[in-house]
């Protein structure tokens, strides 16, 4: 197979090879040490060239050659590119090199396995296909060199690009180069890029501009966790495209404005609902006062009566069933849904708007308010109000209305409207509203040897009270017995009763109220002479972010929460203590954290809190996270009321 | 079983089983859909007797095979009412799986709800049946039940056509949720005779009628017609949930099914063609004599002269041949699925499944003049093997059986990456397994026979400044070495940080540079951990609470449930040891420490803490010991096993007490 290499790459790349046969340049001992250190594969040359013909015919050529040196590097020598009915492969072409530069294989084409999607992901029904191909060598080090020629039919498609950067992967030279002509640009903006880029743009005769990104010489990082602010954490090229035409609807991404305003029309007027249902709507809500009233009925309705199925085949990755077809089957994804539930409240006389997200707990900073870009994997209803917008989570048939749980909380999103798009930020859980509270009360009893008896009355808010709250509400008794018998770190234990209660405060807010009584092993412990009580059983309310190198990239803390442990035991009158821990107060820009103890009329008693605040903390107060975390494990072992047993 | 046998097993999936649609039988098992007020009546309950907390019900669920020649005609259907989200999700989309030979036909589907006292029914429209080609080997329909939600009830049915099959589908009674009504029939030609195996906890009538299927609590019904052909059917009721519990193998060792097996088939000649009449037979004709599959690696296969040599040369016995060979095997050849099992086309790829690599392996072996064969077992997701009937779908798994020069043996399998030569999988230890030679010898892979022998010795002596000096050495068992290595992929920073950060709980400060660990990469040698650190004594206080216990062999129980069902299955058995010295310092003494304990059950199962605190040395040692010298224990004895545990967790959270002198 021939491999198809433009001339402007071979002017401008030192590692690109000009025939099939001359690899020398990839022998491994070529690549510098620098790049070696911390690496499980190097990138020796990464170039993509893209080239926008016209609005429905882009074509994007990558070549790409990485030495694998062990097996943690193999997944880098696996090739898997997607496609759909709006793209498609031209050409791959693979070839295996050994660690001295010498061809060892070359890759056939039936060796490359196309799969569909469907059970590899959420989806039902998609256009999504996958190529895969591996040498599965495993002779280290040795280099694949890969080509991949993909045609995208529109301009919407066009993917970011990145450099392949990571904690096991270094890259010696990456390039990216793309063609637009000058009536059809293509945007672009870059992230973390090294000091040394060279960037350059070109304007030819014919009306065309070449812009490209070169970098080199990237050693692979060390982890560290917490440390991405932002929505990249290796040198990235957004590309984000100007007019574009997609499934023969035309739009433009050059503002929120129009990309909203293109997402609104793409959707637009197939929100019409069976005369019946309209009639059932009103009927529904004309006794409700309130307009937060009628959405919450008219969603639960929706919850009861729909389930969520993604058939997302072509257009309908970005254009919603209608709300009829919703109607008729009982299912939709979540742009169904949400226009579906759009339609109800528009048969009440309500106005909401589709609202464009990237959902994920972690992912709160994807949306760059600088760059306009479709960097979007979900959506959700907004009904905009005077004061205190409700926020409707589709897709939950748990959530109510006006709670959207941390998938999608304190985000900026892009709500479509007849007007356009325009930018809006969902309301953040702080810890006053995410948190939990547990209470355990039990009664050291001497002369029980066999264990204790443990009540726990525990308040779980907000989207720390979601895991457990929505587990209780899906699941059978039995599955739920077991939960409870799993779920607290006691060393061992057995639930003799249980019970949960649902609460919803005034803004919105669930929370989940949880009653324990069990019988515990190995919270009170007995020597000959003495008896422990353990008062710090319970779990780290830290998150880990050990790592091994020097803190140099600033600590994100994402979420805001609260953990407060209020424990009691009663011990027998006249019982001796012989120690008593003392209280720790420790205050941090990004954490609270205090214990106090309290012995009066023979009951000890615990009040443990820590909160966490969100932000971004620079390095150097990574030494004191890391110190409150080993502090706090150590207590599972130290933080014990010592009491003398009575001599028999 | 893949390989060149004619033969694919249709593995029923369990959104998909296979029922018949007759109508009159339908009707007269208790579920008639045309009667309103039977539906309006099912559509109105919200829990059923046979289990008040049942996500769903089935409330019928029927199959049949239609045997002619070498293809059958295959029916299904099913009635279920829909009782939570997750059901629905599991029930309400349906994917049928579409191989080679086989013609779907005949789809149909539809839901039924109460709306304000009127029944509804909603359909499924042919446009909503959908095509899917996963890759080149399988093709599916996929359908969404639409109008579904809590309280539906769904109905659907299909048929298929397969030719070229020489085997029936197996039929589970018993499903993920309750069944209340399961009947299964199979029609077979006059040339085929059958086995049925039926696991079942009821006994299975012999009824005089078929009619009789409809009402009976269990019973079956056999017809034989001359020349034409026999009919059998069993019909089945209140079948419960089958429940997964954990610590034990796979659900098809339990669950309530019917097999029928062909043993053999009259040819057009008259002569008998006998397929799975025993394991000898089997093993014989379609293993050891077949040279397309297994019966490759007793071919010359004089392509692996060369590298055979070349590995081999400095080999001095057989045992070190045989390492040679399975350790080449092991670094030179990826495991991918992929179904290639072409010794020869392994070794020029230099990648095949785990059939491909190990027949690779063995070939070898025998080409040094070694004693090795293949061994052919069911691994412990799937059903384990019978002694009494060849199952050839089962077969998942093939390893090396190797004899060395002096008798001993040895199971040998070059996809074992993490594990010494000699040892399998646990997945393998599945019981009964064969041997493939010219005798065809069964085996017995017990998971009693190979154990993790963990050891951790703790020293802790006095240094100046009221200081404490400890040195800890841990040498990990076969498995716990092999789950240290799993995910690393060679690389041991990930283990190293997570050692270290569980010493946060303990008292020891790590002294930077002392930690080590060996053999990560060296999988026929334990991992071995050694570490140095400090405690310090805190000079304002004169009491000292100690946990010895600086890794604890379990944190939690893990036996979490208060009650079981199934049996208890370990997968190898255990001998955890940890031993603690502790040399006092001057001007220091113990005060105080926990009483030495044991826990025994069925003296196959057993945990001690023993103390011992020798005054005039100024020594105190602990020894705590968990061992286990059997892995399998019948339910009724959950509890005895809970409360060693229990008994473990506890003693190693107890601590003892220093107290310095006062001068």
């Amino acid at each position: 197979m021939k491999k198809l290499i433009n001339i402007c790459i071979l002017a401008t790349l030192p590692f690109a090879l000009h025939a099939k046969e001359n690899y020398e340049a990839l022998a491994v001992r070529n690549i510098p040490d620098s790049l070696k250190s911390g690496a499980h594969a190097t990138f020796r040359y990464d170039n993509t060239v893209i080239n926008v013909v016209d609005i429905e015919n882009v074509k994007s050529v990558r070549d790409y050659a990485v030495t694998i040196f062990d097996e943690k590097g193999m997944v880098f020598s696996q090739l898997v590119e997607s496609y759909n009915k709006a793209s498609s492969i031209e050409d791959i072409d693979a070839t295996l090199i050994d660690a001295d530069g010498k061809e060892i294989q070359s890759l056939k084409q039936r060796d490359i396995q196309d799969r569909s999607t469907y059970g590899l992901s959420f989806e039902f029904n998609s256009d999504q296909r996958m190529k895969f191909f591996s040498f599965q060598y495993k002779n280290y080090p040795y280099t694949v060199v890969f080509h991949i020629e993909k045609k995208l039919k529109s301009t919407f498609l066009i993917p970011s690009w990145r450099a392949r950067v990571s904690t096991i992967s270094s890259v010696e030279n990456a390039q990216l180069t793309i063609t637009h002509p000058d009536d059809l640009p293509t945007r672009y903006k870059e992230y973390e890029m090294p000091a040394n880029l060279i960037k350059k743009e070109t304007k030819d005769s014919k009306g065309s501009t070449t812009n490209s990104w070169q970098i080199s010489n990237l050693a692979a990082y060390k982890e560290q966790p917490n440390s991405q602010a932002g929505n990249f954490d290796a040198p990235t090229v957004a590309l984000s495209p100007s007019k574009f035409r997609l499934y023969e609807h035309e739009g433009d991404l050059n503002s929120w404005q129009t990309m909203g305003a293109f997402f609104y029309q793409l959707n637009d007027g197939r929100d019409e609902l069976p005369e019946d249902k309209k009639a059932l709507v009103k009927s529904m809500v004309a006794d409700e006062p309130t307009v937060y009233g009628k959405v919450q009925k008219l969603y639960a309705y929706m919850q009861q009566s729909t389930r969520y199925v993604a058939d997302e085949y072509g257009i309908s990755g970005w254009q919603t069933f209608e709300a009829k077809d919703v109607c008729r089957t009982g299912y939709g994804d979540c742009k169904g849904l949400v226009n579906y539930l759009k339609a109800l409240l528009k048969a009440a006389d309500i106005t909401a708007y589709t609202t464009l997200v990237y959902g994920g707990a972690e992912d709160i900073d994807r949306l760059d308010r600088t760059f306009p870009d479709n960097n979007f994997n979900h959506v959700i209803l907004c009904v905009p109000q005077q004061k205190d917008t409700i926020w409707v989570e589709c897709t939950s048939q748990l959530c109510p209305a006006g709670y959207l749980s941390d998938f999608t909380s304190d985000r900026d999103v892009l709500i479509t409207t007849e007007h356009g798009g325009w930018l809006a930020h969902t309301p953040a859980y702080y810890e006053n509203v995410n948190y939990v509270n547990r209470k355990a009360v039990m009664n050291f009893d001497p002369a029980n040897t066999n264990n204790q008896v443990v009540y726990l009355t525990n308040v779980y808010s907000g989207p720390m009270q979601d895991p457990t709250s929505n587990f209780v509400k899906t699941k059978s008794a039995k599955e739920v017995s077991e939960m409870v018998n799993k779920k607290f770190s006691f060393p061992s234990y057995a639930v003799k009763t249980y019970h949960y209660d649902h609460q919803l405060n005034d803004n919105h807010i669930p929370s989940l109220n949880e009653s324990i009584e069990a019988d515990v092993n190995g919270i009170i412990n007995s020597t000959q002479k003495r008896t422990f009580i353990n008062m710090a059983w319970m779990r780290n309310p830290m998150e880990d972010l050990y790592q091994l190198s020097p803190r140099t990239l600033p600590i994100v803390l994402n979420e805001s929460y609260a953990i407060t442990d209020s424990i009691e035991v009663t011990i027998p009158a006249g019982a001796t203590i012989e120690n008593m821990p003392t209280d720790i107060e420790t205050k941090l820009p990004f954490a609270l954290y205090k214990v106090h103890f309290n012995f009066k009329d023979d009951k000890i008693t615990m009040v443990r809190t820590f909160k966490q605040i969100k932000g971004v903390y620079e390095a150097n107060l990574y030494e004191a996270y890391q110190k409150l975390y080993k502090d706090i494990a150590s207590e599972k072992n130290k933080l014990n009321v010592v009491i003398l047993n009575k001599a028999s | 079983m893949r390989g060149k046998i004619n033969i694919n097993p249709m593995k029923t999936l369990s959104t998909v089983s296979l029922t018949l649609f007759s109508s009159v039988l339908f009707a007269q098992s208790g579920i008639n859909l045309k009667d309103e007020s039977f539906l309006k009546k099912e559509l109105e309950k919200t829990r059923y007797e046979i289990d008040s907390d049942a996500k769903a019900i089935i409330l019928f669920e029927e199959g049949s095979v239609y045997f002619e020649d070498d293809h059958y005609d295959y029916k299904y259907e099913i009635v279920a009412k829909l009782l939570s989200d997750e059901a629905i999700e599991h029930l309400a989309e349906v994917t049928i799986p579409r191989r080679e030979n086989m013609v779907i036909t005949g789809i149909s589907a539809e839901s039924f709800n109460l709306n304000g006292g009127k029944i509804e029914r909603t359909k499924l429209e042919s446009d909503n049946i959908l095509k899917d080609k996963i890759d080149d080997k399988l093709k599916v329909i996929k359908f969404n039940i639409p109008g579904v939600k809590k309280g539906s009830i769904i109905h659907y049915s299909y048929k298929f056509h397969k030719s070229s099959a020489v085997s029936v589908p197996e039929w589970p009674f018993q499903n993920l949720y309750p069944t209340l009504y399961s009947k299964y029939s199979v029609r077979l030609p006059g040339t085929f005779s059958c086995n049925s195996i039926l696991r079942s906890g009821k006994v299975f009538k012999e009824a005089s009628k078929e009619k009789e299927l409809e009402t009976c609590d269990a019973c079956q019904f056999t017809e034989k017609y001359e020349s034409t052909g026999s009919y059998m059917a069993w019909a089945t009721k209140n079948i419960p949930a089958f429940v997964k519990e954990p610590f034990s193998s796979g659900k098809d060792n339990f669950m309530e099914r019917i097999k029928v097996m062909i043993t053999s088939v009259y040819l057009s000649n008259g002569s008998k063609y006998k397929l799975f009449n025993n394991w000898t037979d089997f093993s014989k004709k379609f293993l050891y004599d077949n040279k397309e599959y297994i019966g490759q690696v007793f071919s010359p296969n004089n392509f692996l002269d060369d590298k055979v040599n070349e590995i081999t040369k400095s080999a001095a016995s057989d045992i070190e041949k045989a390492k040679s060979i399975c350790n080449y095997v092991k670094l030179h050849f990826s495991m991918v699925h992929n179904d290639d099992d072409n010794i020869k086309s392994v070794f020029r790829n230099g990648k095949g499944d785990v059939f491909g690599i190990n027949m690779l392996m063995i070939a070898m072996m025998k080409k040094a003049g070694l004693d090795c064969d293949p061994v052919v077992l069911s691994t412990k997701s799937n059903e384990r093997l019978s002694s009494l009937y060849p199952s050839p779908y089962d077969l998942n798994y093939l390893v090396g059986y190797f004899k060395d020069g002096n008798n001993k043996t040895y199971l040998l399998d070059a996809t074992a990456y993490n594990l010494p030569f000699g040892t399998l999988k646990p997945e393998c230890y599945n019981g009964y397994a064969r041997i493939v030679n010219e005798t065809g010898d069964a085996i017995n892979l017990s998971p009693d026979e190979i154990k993790d022998k963990t050891t951790t010795l703790v020293s802790i002596k006095p240094v100046e400044n009221n200081s404490l000096s400890a040195k800890v050495d841990v040498k990990l068992g076969i498995f716990k070495s092999m789950d240290m290595r799993k995910d690393a992929k060679g690389d041991s920073t990930d283990a190293k940080n997570k050692l270290i950060q569980s010493l946060a709980e303990s008292m020891i400060s790590v002294t930077p540079g002392t930690l080590s660990i060996k053999n990560f990469n060296n999988p026929d040698e334990p991992i071995t951990m050694h570490y140095e650190g400090v405690i310090k004594l805190d000079t304002a206080v004169s009491t000292f609470y100690i946990t010895p216990y600086l890794s604890k062999f379990y944190t939690k129980n893990p036996f979490t449930a208060i009650e079981r069902n199934l049996p208890v299955e370990l997968d190898y058995n255990e001998d955890q040891t940890l031993i603690y010295n502790f040399q006092l310092p001057e001007n220091y003494s113990i005060d105080d420490f926990p009483k030495s304990y044991s826990i025994k059950f069925d003296n196959n199962m057993s945990f001690s803490n023993t103390y011992n605190y020798d005054v005039e040395k100024k020594t105190l040692t602990m020894a705590s010991k968990f061992q286990t010298t059997a892995t399998t224990y019948p339910a009724i004895e959950y509890k005895n096993i809970r409360a060693v545990f229990e008994k473990m967790v506890e003693e190693q959270n107890k601590k003892f007490v220093l107290k310095r002198s006062h001068i």
